[in-house]
């Protein structure tokens, strides 16, 4: 077969399984015999297992041994490969034993033979460790790889190297990526909040059993996060004395394969554990992820909002058995494997495996139109197997001494043909069944679930509360994704200045600084705040006294009617997941007289991307409510048919103080108002990498600042310029459109007098966007406000416009 | 995948689809109401469902699902329709009404339907009773939320845990 073939079949194959999106449910060889390994070869199984379950890249030649993309390397640098190349030998070994015929018994003859090559002083018939010889094998194979690697190295120096070879550097490293993962290992200073970290590569996981009874459970006593207090506080480097801090391992980057080993021996008296532990078939690693952004599970990764399927990390458990010899263990990964495979296709017992499979089920329904073969393989992969397995009962036949033990399988329905694809059960784990006695339902909700309702609350201040609620939910709380924080009161960071604007010149004048344009730079969440006090009281009504001597300390030290400031950033740092995010002043920055009406829509990047205001001298609800406000004749203007001498701007608005100057100061102090707050969320920012969309708004509705995802991103890129030494972002060059009409009635029956409309955009996009005034143009203009002042902004822009430019300032 | 479940609307009668709950009661729906149901839909797009031969829901029990239906036979048309474009003022307001009423109904009952409508695939049914546990939840302290869900009284361990929490979220009180 030539090159070319083989390398489209290599690419078909390789799509049909990227299609099905979980390769191993396509990777289907003969039923796998029950190979009774012998000596070394399980941990040869080990590996072969661990290679075909999960493997992302074709596996290690278990299906096509010649296509794999070391082989063509692998000649070059092993001249005799069948003795001197580990990759080989594990190849053909894992070949074998998937191609034996059902209940064939299996030599690792082969193995054994070259078991130096693996393991130098591994003797045969000898006692040996089988974690440790799979850790021999994938260390050969690592070795192996990097000797490789080095040769294609020498070659693409001498310019003699093909294209595969090239490719093929990459898959040097196929045994650390595959088992490779990091630990990351935290101290975090409760007092300072600094974090200090440090990260481990790993090729496995060893658990500690004291204590435990089931994997889970060892698995989330190592990852258990520690105080360090009382006489092993910590030394924090920034706050410079000793501290209490919180200790914790994450795990930073999931292996693909997972392997766990047991640690059986207790104590140093090398007392063994020979209890049953238990394991559930999938493991939920999520809550030991750092940077929680992806939910992992063992079986298909899944993320609540994503919808995209990540790599999963497939787990093989791994005893610590010094027993070589004893069978049954092969069997028990074999098992392990074809339970896995089916499990994927047949049991899904979570809510996450269910949203795992639905997801599969999506990608196969979306590839249906393809090829006839893909259609196959989704069929066959999604039709419910022949005979009802007994899944999880195989792996009760686990090695001699240490039983690892499976929770039997959920009672599944014996489907009819009309449910084919109806997967739904939740039995299995019973923290998920419904309708289970008790009143905690809500504890029993899956996590998604969960975050779905947390995302409804919005309210920052709710979330801070619900993450005190249960050990669970303080976990989960960090990760929700759209959060509101309503903003107590503002303090102001410097007494005003003369860079303020020109204050009006006379008292009519509706527009008043407050005195926030410049100084708005801390905006705080307060209250009377008692926390540890009170929270000591809701909580623990009977341990008070009990509380750490730093709390206790702490709440004595403040005085009731204490007011402790939160700024947004400090009450966001936890929330790592935020996505949306909407801040809610207390008021509008700028001081409006009473009938006065103001609003802005700003959009920012970098800088302002653009800006609408509109503005009344004076809003009434009723038609008949033209009071003293209103200068400017009353001219009539029906909504839908504008007067006839539209856009004829009376005299007075040039002349009077309610005039031009007047608007020129709303939109200048809108402007700055809008300016302020930008400037203000460039911390909230920056400590948020995933913020998709931010709104800054205010209980009064008077202005509005949104920033949508890829304006956020292009502030991450350029940095905010601010404007000389106040605490505002720099505005670039400014192009304005005026529109005006002294009197309009809308709908609603609310009726604007001296009714003003203004757009801004940068100068030089403006060249590009508002030519004219189309209707593609002045989208962004209708769309800035809710009704009914939508239907202002129409009628105000049949007016007539003025344009005016504006420096930058 | 909308537009084959139109068409079978038009033919004639709409084309009904059996549901079986875990309690073996079997519910007649209109394949259009079943199919706000993303899981459903799919079955139904399939052919299934049809006929005698029912799809069965093992984790919904016919309460549960008997209220779920409500719901999707209320929101069919609508959601027909393509949401908002040809609905008036007057529908709208109807169907957040009809909403509001909805949810206000017992706990267990409220827990068992954000779990059908999870497993359902029922997006508009998922975040309306999420709301509402969410609105539960609100100007409550974590005390109260405990009571107002349920949950038992916290072990010491998780107390202790709690109050270690406690100044990182002293900004939660006021």
């Amino acid at each position: 077969m030539s090159w070319w073939r083989r390398r489209r079949r290599f690419v078909e194959w390789r799509r049909r399984r990227r299609t099905l999106g979980c390769p191993a449910a396509a990777l289907s060889p003969p039923q796998p015999p029950l190979g009774a390994g012998d000596g070394p070869d399980r941990g040869a199984v080990f590996a072969a297992a661990s290679f075909a379950a999960p493997s992302h890249r074709p596996a290690t030649g278990v299906e096509e041994p010649g296509q794999h993309l070391l082989s063509q390397q692998r000649k070059k640098v092993f001249p005799n490969r069948d003795k001197e190349c580990s990759f080989c030998v594990l190849e053909r070994q894992i070949a074998r034993l998937l191609r034996t015929e059902a209940g064939a018994l299996e030599s690792p003859g082969k193995i054994i033979r070259c078991l130096p090559l693996f393991a130098e002083h591994f003797r045969w018939g000898r006692q040996e460790d089988a974690h440790e010889f799979l850790r021999y094998i994938v260390d050969a194979c690592h070795t192996a790889g990097l000797r490789i690697r080095k040769r294609l190295a020498a070659a693409s120096a001498n310019g003699n190297c093909g294209e595969e070879e090239g490719r093929g550097q990459g898959s040097c490293m196929v045994m650390k990526e595959t088992f490779g993962g990091a630990l990351l290992s935290q101290v975090k200073c409760l007092v300072c909040k600094g974090e200090s970290n440090k990260t481990d590569e790993i090729m496995d996981l060893s658990l500690d059993l004291p204590g435990s009874s089931s994997v889970g459970d060892a698995l989330a006593r190592f990852f258990k996060p520690e105080i360090l207090e009382g006489a092993n506080k910590y030394s924090c480097e920034r706050c410079k004395k000793l501290t209490s801090a919180r200790k914790q391992m994450f795990i930073l980057r999931a292996p693909k394969v997972l392997v766990i080993q047991l640690k059986r021996f207790e104590g140093i008296n090398g007392g063994k554990i020979n209890r049953n532990i238990e394991f559930k078939e999938a493991l939920v690693l999520s809550d030991f992820i750092y940077k929680k952004n992806q939910l992992w599970l063992c079986y298909g990764g899944y993320h609540p909002s994503n919808t995209a399927i990540k790599h999963s990390p497939n787990m093989l458990y791994d005893s610590v058995s010094s027993e070589l010899r004893s069978s049954g263990w092969v069997d028990d990964v074999y098992n392990f494997m074809r339970a896995g495979k089916r499990r994927r296709i047949q049991n899904t017992d979570t809510p996450q495996d269910i949203d795992a499979m639905r997801q599969f089920r999506g990608l196969v329904a979306s590839s249906r139109t393809e090829t006839r073969e893909c259609e196959l393989s989704a069929s066959l992969s999604l039709s419910p197997p022949p005979r009802r397995v007994p899944t999880s009962p195989t792996l009760l036949s686990c090695s001699s001494l240490l039983q690892i033990r499976s929770a039997p399988p959920p009672p599944m329905a014996e489907d009819p043909v009309g449910s084919r694809r109806w997967k739904c059960d939740p039995g299995g784990d019973e923290r998920w069944l419904s309708g289970a006695a008790g009143d905690d339902h809500f504890d029993r909700l899956p996590d998604a679930l969960l975050l779905v309702i947390f995302n409804r609350i919005g309210d920052v201040k709710a979330l801070g509360r619900c993450s005190l609620v249960s050990r669970r939910f303080h976990e989960l709380v960090p990760l929700v994704d759209s959060v509101l924080v309503r903003v107590d009161c503002v303090i102001p960071d410097e007494p005003p200045s003369s860079s303020s604007p020109p204050e009006p010149s006379s008292p009519t004048a509706s527009v008043r600084a407050r005195g926030v344009f410049s100084q708005i730079a801390r905006v705080v969440l307060g209250g009377i705040v008692k926390p540890i006090q009170a929270l000591g009281q809701i909580l623990s009504p009977a341990s008070s006294s009990s509380g750490s001597s730093s709390s206790s300390s702490a709440s004595s030290s403040l005085l009731p009617g204490d007011v402790s400031h939160h700024s947004p950033s400090e009450v966001l740092r936890s929330f790592k997941e935020l996505r949306r995010l909407r801040i809610e002043l207390p008021s509008g920055e700028l001081g409006v007289d009473d009938g006065v009406m103001l609003k802005w829509k700003a959009d920012f990047g970098s800088t302002l991307g653009s800006c609408v205001i509109l503005g009344a001298s004076s809003a009434s609800p009723s038609s008949g409510g033209s009071d003293a406000g209103a200068t400017a004749p009353s001219v009539h203007t029906v909504p839908g048919e504008p007067e006839d001498d539209s856009g004829n701007i009376p005299e007075s608005f040039y002349t009077t103080n309610e005039g031009l100057k007047l608007r020129v100061l709303w939109t200048i102090s809108s402007l700055i108002a809008a300016a302020a707050r930008h400037y203000l969320l460039q911390p909230i920012i920056a400590d948020h990498t995933m913020l998709e969309s931010l709104d800054l708004t205010d209980a009064d509705g008077q202005g509005v600042l949104t920033m949508d995802k890829w304006q956020l991103q292009e502030l991450r890129v350029k940095p905010v310029s601010a404007s000389g030494a106040s605490h505002r972002t720099l505005m670039p060059e400014l192009s304005i459109q005026l529109w005006y009409a002294s009197r309009i009635q809308l709908p609603g029956g609310l009726v604007l007098n001296g009714a003003t409309l203004v757009a801004i955009k940068p100068s030089e996009e403006t060249t590009r966007d508002i030519v004219g005034d189309g209707i593609t143009e002045t989208a962004w203009v209708t769309d800035a406000f809710e009704e009914p002042y939508r239907s202002a902004v129409t009628i105000l822009l049949r007016q007539r416009t003025y344009t005016l430019e504006m420096n930058s300032f | 995948m909308a537009a084959p479940e139109s068409g079978d609307g038009n033919n004639g009668a709409a084309r009904m689809v059996t549901l079986i709950s875990s309690d073996n009661t079997r519910f007649e729906v209109e394949a259009a109401a079943a199919s706000l149901s993303q899981t459903l839909q799919l079955t139904i797009l399939d052919g299934g469902g049809g006929g005698g031969d029912g799809i069965p829901l093992p984790n919904v029990d016919s309460a549960t699902l008997s209220k779920v239906l409500e719901y999707c036979i209320k929101h069919a048309p609508a959601a027909a329709n393509g949401g908002a474009p040809n609905a008036t003022a007057v529908d709208r307001a109807e169907l957040e009404r009809f909403d509001n009423e909805f949810v206000n109904i017992d706990q267990s009952v409220l827990y068992s339907l954000i779990m059908a409508a999870h497993n359902l695939e029922i997006e508009g049914l998922q975040s309306l009773v999420a709301k509402k546990v969410a609105d539960m939840i609100k100007g409550k302290s974590p005390m109260e939320i405990r009571r107002t869900l349920g949950f038992p009284d916290p072990t010491p361990e998780e107390q202790a845990e709690m109050n270690a929490h406690m100044l990182e979220y002293g900004w939660a009180y006021e």
